[in-house]
């Protein structure tokens, strides 16, 4: 970026609050960022980063009912004197979630969807969709049908449909939170790509830092719709208390940097290179890392199961054998496709038996679990929620299975009290968070009392502190019950090691690794499991050279300090 | 899921939308339940032809066997005109306070003949209607609305809603597991529980619908779509010779049906006769 770069967008005193909401959601926005410059935005759930993003392209105040103060000039001119179509062609904005705005059938219509809109000759269309195409990576799959592609591959066929406006600016509203490792990776690369080769200005709010820190020339932290501080290259070391006290997400060599005190020097690999000459003794892992195992009988038991659609090529499942132990974290891992979901639904009785054997309980030969005993969490908590309040939503399940008072009382005081819902209990459910939400649809489970629960990705999209928060829940749920478990469908690395106790990795319907979380993460042996996203205390355990793999910073600290 | 890869995704979009109109005016026009019934036989041709998927074909049956149910059913009881044959007796006007509330209530024999008239009109207009949503690509649809000079709106409110029907579905089967798994029975007295769960499902369902509503209206405005303005397209429209001439067949049968109908009822009603058009009011109360 050069010194002269102008001014891509700039907001002066900008405050905007949504119609019938109590308060701004933004307060008083004095912010500019220069032309060719790679912003990420971060800040815990609800601080305004969408909020923000919203009016780079005017759909807000221009889609969204509200008042909005202060000025907002794109590339030098008032963005209220910009016509919205020509705004929109300047500045992009891409959404979360890839299926919600995808409104064609195939790549290259998609791509063209714009540019079509903007009414432009049939030649520089043509051209905008080649270029787009090119540089999200996605000419190959031009005739492809968008139904048919991976999440990453839907983010970036949504990205070239943005690009081939032809804009300038690009916004992305956490563009890689509902993606699997191999989705991140692709649309990061795509996004250095864009960036390299069309110089075009990058904002991008995201919850996880690590992997897109290295990329980004600044770091702007929100908080209740406020900026709360805003970070050069060079200086990311300083946001480091600001992102502990909001509860955000840090990357490990940031808190390697605070643990050790070492200079502000930021970086990973810089980290790495200072630790590593640095006199540290290493005691290879004689650290807290290490969980039990499960010792307690298994509650449920696979014996080569396998599973075909009606209609499909290739089994769903094949041949899988594997136990579910009382009292542990089973992380339930692999690709988008690799059977997982349909692994939970058969645990679930959800899906009918056709090959192998499936014990519930130690009860051979039945063909569905015993009613009550199984609970289910969906990736979209929002289907599970059907009553007028949270109390009623709640006690629903214990009433629906005709729980005996006495049993039904205390499991749903238990919910209501180990996920804090007491406060809500009048409260309409769609009226609550996201993470709100999600409580309550746990909470609801709890309150039947079932044995095992099963959790179809239930952390996507989630911050960190809700993520974490959630995840200690369930773990105060289960830890030291033998009559619970828990099997944890994720694509989170971090997740699957900081709370899983075993994990198990499916690859084409095949187990691919199973055993103890920290081992099967480590990738000890046979290196790392292309399905997961390594964890970036795994990334800098492997650059120090370390044989295991510590589920945290500190324990990685911890690790290598060693504590004789 | 849209199939633009058929033998029916390379048509022109126009053309569609045409034979869309046209099947539309002959279900209006036609009361001959022989001649509706090939036009409902049409129609569902022509949907078996776009080579709809299994989930496709299941989506269309559902369609219409619940539009012809619930037609026969609700003709059968409500069924106003004179004469009417009674064949089942629902409410007897003597049932201690609801037959006297009711009056009675029974089935009759010419509201299901009605019902079943009615529901052709449906069938024919509803398989055209889904064979061009599923072989049609969204963009191509609003190109041709913008050739027509029709609102495109429409056409883009068609396109979301092909889109993301299967996602709805999708969703309302998970809300009705987790239901389940909760301990909701679907069987039971009266189908009084199905009643049940389908309220239990609406609600999610309903809210995961407005949500998602609001995000491609954004993701759609975000990428210049705007209602008022004119669009361009890519790919040109074209239409082919074999296209003109069945367009033109099929407007000409639809236009010759309406001018029909009206001189029939013209005739009927005692306004219009001339005698050069007997034979045309002779096939139109026969055929027509």
């Amino acid at each position: 970026m050069s010194e002269s770069a102008r001014d891509a967008i700039r907001w002066e005193g900008v405050r905007f609050r949504y119609a019938a909401a109590p308060s701004d959601s933004l307060k008083e926005i004095d912010l500019a960022i220069r032309e060719g410059e790679f912003v990420l935005l971060t800040g815990p759930t609800g601080c305004g980063k969408s909020t923000l993003l919203k009016t780079v392209n005017g759909l807000i105040p221009r889609e969204s009912a509200g008042h909005l103060e202060g000025s907002i000039s794109l590339l030098g001119q008032k963005a209220e004197t910009i016509p919205s179509r020509l705004l929109r062609a300047r500045a992009g904005l891409l959404f979360q979630n890839p299926d919600d705005q995808l409104l064609c059938a195939r790549v290259q219509e998609e791509v063209a969807f714009g540019p079509e809109n903007l009414g432009e000759p049939r030649d520089l269309i043509a051209s905008r969709v080649e270029s787009a195409l090119a540089c999200t990576g996605s000419d190959e799959k031009r005739f492809a049908r968008c139904g048919e592609l991976s999440g990453g591959e839907k983010q970036r066929v949504a990205l070239a449909s943005v690009l081939s406006l032809g804009a300038r600016l690009l916004a992305l509203d956490e563009p890689t939170s509902q993606l699997d490792g191999a989705g991140v990776a692709l649309i990061l690369q795509s996004l250095e790509e864009v960036r390299t080769r069309l110089g075009v200005t990058v904002i991008i709010a995201e919850h996880r830092l690590d992997r897109i820190l290295p990329m980004a020339d600044r770091l702007i932290v929100m908080d209740r719709g406020s900026i709360r501080g805003d970070f050069r290259k060079g200086r990311f070391m300083e946001a480091f208390p600001l992102l502990k006290e909001l509860g955000c997400e840090t990357p490990p060599w940031m808190e390697l940097c605070a643990l050790t005190g070492m200079s502000s020097e930021e970086g990973e690999e810089a980290v790495c290179r200072k630790l590593k000459t640095a006199d540290l003794k290493m005691n290879n892992g004689k650290s807290k890392n290490h969980r039990r195992r499960g010792v307690e009988a298994p509650l449920l038991r696979v014996r080569d199961l396998s599973h075909i659609y009606s209609g499909a090529r290739a089994p769903a499942l094949d041949s899988i054998s594997c136990e579910v132990k009382g009292g542990e974290i089973l992380a339930l891992m692999g690709h988008n496709g690799s059977g997982k979901t349909t692994l939970l639904n058969l645990f679930a009785g959800l899906l009918t038996l056709q090959r192998g054997s499936l014990e519930w309980f130690g009860r051979a030969g039945a063909s569905t679990p015993p009613p009550g005993r199984m609970g289910f969490l969906f990736q979209n908590p929002d289907l599970m929620l059907s009553m007028e309040t949270v109390g009623e939503e709640v006690a629903l399940g214990a009433r629906l299975l005709r729980l005996d008072a006495a049993r039904a009382e205390s499991a749903i005081a238990m919910g209501m009290e180990l996920l804090r819902l007491e406060n809500l209990n009048d409260r309409n459910p769609f009226s609550l968070s996201r993470g709100e939400r999600l409580r309550v649809a746990l909470g609801a489970l709890l309150a039947f009392d079932p044995q095992v629960l099963l959790l179809d990705e239930p952390t996507a999209g989630l911050d960190r502190g809700m993520r974490v928060r959630f995840l200690k829940d369930l773990r105060k749920w289960v830890r030291g019950k033998k009559e619970r478990a828990v099997v944890l469908c994720t694509h989170d690395t971090e997740a699957a090691l900081g709370f899983a106790d075993e994990c198990l990795i499916l690859r084409r319907g095949k187990v691919a690794a199973a055993g103890p979380a920290a081992e099967v993460l480590s990738g000890s042996g046979n290196g790392f499991p292309p399905e997961v996203e390594i964890s970036p205390t795994a990334r800098i355990a492997r650059r120090l050279g370390l044989s295991w793999t510590p589920r945290t910073a500190a324990a990685l600290l911890e690790g290598i300090a060693g504590d004789d | 899921m849209i199939n633009p890869s058929g033998a029916a995704g390379g048509l022109d979009p126009r053309f569609k939308v045409a034979m869309i109109f046209f099947t539309g005016m002959l279900a209006v026009s036609l009361d001959n339940p022989a001649s509706l019934g090939t036009v409902a036989a049409g129609g569902v041709l022509c949907a078996l032809a776009s080579r709809p998927s299994g989930r496709q074909l299941l989506t269309l049956f559902t369609i219409l066997g619940l539009t012809v149910w619930a037609l026969m059913v609700s003709q059968a009881i409500f069924y106003q005109h004179l004469p009417r044959t009674v064949i089942l007796e629902l409410i007897p006007p003597e049932m201690p306070l609801i037959g006297s509330l009711t009056g009675g209530v029974s089935a009759y024999y010419e509201g299901i003949h009605h019902g079943a008239v009615q529901s052709l009109r449906m069938v024919a207009t509803l398989s055209v209607g889904l064979a061009a949503a599923w072989t049609t690509d969204p963009s191509r649809l609003l190109a041709s609305f913008s050739a027509l000079r029709l609102p495109h709106a429409l056409a883009f409110g068609a396109a979301a809603a092909a889109r993301f029907l299967p996602v709805t579905i999708e969703e309302a089967r998970v809300a009705l597991r987790a239901q389940r798994m909760r301990g909701l029975r679907l069987s039971g007295r009266y189908g009084l529980n199905a009643l049940g769960a389908s309220l239990t499902i609406a609600r999610p369902v309903l809210a995961a619908s407005i949500r998602r509503a609001e995000t491609v209206a954004l993701a759609a405005a975000s990428r210049a779509y705007d209602p008022q303005e004119q669009r361009s397209s890519l790919t040109p429209l074209k239409m082919g010779t074999v296209e003109k001439a069945i367009l033109l067949t099929a407007g000409l049968a639809a236009a010759f049906v309406a001018i029909a109908k009206v001189f029939y009822l013209l005739y009927a009603g005692g306004v219009y006769y001339h005698p050069a058009l007997r034979a045309l009011y002779t096939f139109t109360r026969e055929v027509l």
